[in-house]
């Protein structure tokens, strides 16, 4: 029984850690894009599901869905990306 | 005497030489007779010469091959060796020289190399130096019911009531982005944009009998809408504070802009406050930024502060004072960008009417147009990849006047307009300089997935004057629309912009309407303004966006 709590415990616990690599891995995936021309992102990518110019900042909002996953990136006015997030 | 002893001299020596001569090469003096050297002298000088003469005696025959050669050889090895030795020394300065020529074109060389990096260098960064882009809002607006209305987009005017079906093809943007990036972290943007010039000039008078025609006449006109300086590593030394930025200039500010771009379209129509007549843009000094935390930094914070002149960046300022608005937006569970989860937003601004401080109001307003203007807003918002939900609650003072309510179609106060007293009672409602507005308004979308449609929607409640105990212009507006993104630059946007003046139709006293501005109807005694509140708007948008 005890073998079998910890056991549990253990694939719960691995499961976890699994998934905060996974999350840090992805995240990681998604800065990588940071610095480069929204451009070279519309040629891996394609065209984004949103785009919302940004008044303020001169950049722009792009919300991408790419291979199964969801992905918000950020332009600055010279319309390189300046901030990389995949949702999900 | 002495030519004598010259002559015996010289005898002597010439025939030691013979003898000498002949001693040592007697076979080929015998055999082959060798050419002579003659020489001939002077008896009365003594001098003595190779050539024949006047006055000229043969002195003697020397046999050429009796003279030494080897002398002759050295001496002319000699002075070939010294000529050459010279010759030697200037070929050795000669490549000194051209050493020295080589070192210096090396040097040069070096130099140009050094140079040329620096001028490919601003050419290759050009690119990165420089950016031009454009923004440009288009549309096709149909009007089922026209009324007196707020502008729903900037440069669009409307006729009023009874002049259903009026339709039009507008341009409402076409910005031009110039932003030039000198160095890390500084950017210069200067932004022109297109308005529509509406008015009838006075010609002017040209000399005794000459006038020239206004053309003032609608055209689509370019003005500058931001012309600033933005610098974003001032408080980069404090960790949390990074990405913020210092803006001088003519200004997007702090909140109009920033709740576009969280609504997401703005190409549709103004924002709540944008709609009620506070301008996006003014001329002033802000600072900006997000306040990031954690090991993730996530953005908790994100806060706007200025201070600006009370006119906006279409008008010229006539006032002593300033402008103040701030904004604050919370994040309570922290972003991840720059609107994402749910955070609160408060937007406070005060200032004052644009006029100038020696103004001299004059009856029935006086000081009115003088009167602080105070708007603020309490917004909740929720936003994620596929949809988005904002509430907002706003409030001011003086903040809604007549000139906001007509912006888009205005009542005619010519001689015989059925409008002019209800055009007065607007006056007195909201130009009072004591109005106080409230507002409710719910905006959303919801992105459809896997296809390029956006749902979106927007309803407005709006109270211009609460002071108002019926108030005719109390209105509802509601937009519905569908959004296809047809790429990265282009969306279009099918929409319906509806706008109620909600109250049943009723009549309004002049002398209630004197009660807030005394004196504005003359004689009002038991005259009403019948049918005060306006008809209602409906109509239809197709919107384009470009972006670039």
């Amino acid at each position: 029984m005890s073998q079998t709590r910890a056991a549990v415990v253990l694939g719960l616990a691995l499961s976890v850690v699994s998934a905060a690599c996974s999350s840090s891995e992805s995240r990681r995936a998604a800065e990588q894009w940071i610095g480069k021309d929204r451009a070279d992102l519309a040629r891996v990518m394609g065209e984004p599901k949103q785009a919302v110019p940004l008044t303020d900042t001169g950049g722009e909002m792009l919300f991408y869905s790419f291979q199964g996953h969801h992905y918000v990136f950020e332009t600055n006015a010279g319309g390189l990306i300046a901030s990389a997030v995949q949702t999900n | 005497m002495n030519s004598s002893i010259f002559r015996i001299a010289l005898r002597g020596i010439l025939t030691a030489l013979v003898l000498t001569t002949v001693s040592r090469f007697p076979a080929h003096a015998q055999t082959s007779p060798a050419p002579l050297l003659k020489l001939y002298v002077d008896p009365s000088t003594g001098q003595v010469f190779t050539r024949p003469g006047a006055g000229r005696a043969l002195l003697a025959e020397v046999p050429v091959s009796a003279l030494d050669t080897g002398a002759i050889e050295r001496n002319i090895e000699r002075k070939t060796q010294v000529q050459l030795d010279a010759n030697q020394r200037q070929i050795q300065q000669l490549v000194r020289q051209n050493a020295t020529l080589e070192q210096s074109n090396a040097a040069l060389q070096r130099q140009v190399a050094e140079i040329e990096p620096a001028w490919r260098s601003y050419v290759n960064e050009f690119e990165k130096k420089f950016r031009v882009g454009a923004l440009v809002y288009a549309d096709w607006r149909m009007y089922t019911h026209t009324t007196f209305q707020p502008q729903e987009l900037e440069s669009i005017n409307t006729p009023g009531p009874q002049n259903n079906l009026y339709n039009s093809f507008d341009i409402t943007r076409a910005y031009l982005n110039f932003y030039f990036f000198p160095s890390e972290g500084l950017t210069a943007r200067v932004t022109p944009d297109v308005y529509r010039a509406i008015g009838n000039g006075t010609n002017p008078a040209i000399g005794h009998g000459t006038t020239f025609a206004s053309n003032l006449d609608g055209s689509l006109n370019l003005r500058l809408k931001y012309a600033y300086i933005d610098y974003n590593k001032l408080f980069d030394f404090i960790r949390p504070m990074k990405g913020n930025s210092i803006q001088a200039g003519a200004v997007p500010n702090v909140f109009i802009p920033w709740s576009e771009d969280l609504f997401g379209f703005r190409y549709v129509t103004l924002g709540p406050w944008n709609y009620y007549g506070l301008s996006s843009g003014q001329l002033g000094i802000q600072v900006t930024g997000p306040l990031k935390f954690g090991e993730k930094q996530l953005q908790y914070i994100d806060y706007g502060l200025g201070v600006y002149n009370n006119a906006s960046y279409r008008t010229y300022e006539q006032t002593n004072t300033k402008q103040f608005m701030s904004r604050i937006s919370v994040y309570p569970f922290g972003a991840k960008w720059r609107f994402d989860g749910l955070g609160f937003t408060w937007f406070y601004d005060y200032g004052y009417g644009n006029v100038a401080p020696d103004y001299q109001g004059t009856a029935p307003f006086f000081q009115a147009p003088q009167a602080h203007i105070m708007r603020q807003a309490i917004m909740a918002h929720y936003t994620n990849y596929r949809w988005g939900l904002i509430f907002e609650y706003d409030f001011g003072h003086n903040a809604f006047n007549s000139s906001n309510l007509f912006s888009g179609s205005a009542p005619s106060t010519a001689a015989g307009s059925p409008y002019i007293n209800f055009n007065t009672m607007a006056t007195g409602f909201l130009n009072n300089g004591r109005s106080t507005q409230q507002g409710f308004d719910v905006m959303g979308h919801y992105h459809i997935p896997h296809t390029p449609f956006t749902a979106f929607g927007l309803f407005q409640w709006f109270e211009p004057n609460t002071q108002v105990n019926t108030n005719p212009f109390d209105f509802q507006r509601w937009i519905v629309g569908i959004q296809w993104q047809y790429n990265e630059y282009l969306r279009f946007a099918l929409d319906t912009q509806n706008l109620s003046y909600y109250h049943d139709q009723f009549n309004v006293s002049e002398s209630y309407v004197n009660s807030f501005v005394p004196g504005l109807f003359k004689a009002p005694g038991t005259k009403v303004i019948s049918n005060a509140v306006p008809v209602d708007d409906h109509s239809i948008f197709l919107n384009m966006e470009f972006n670039y």
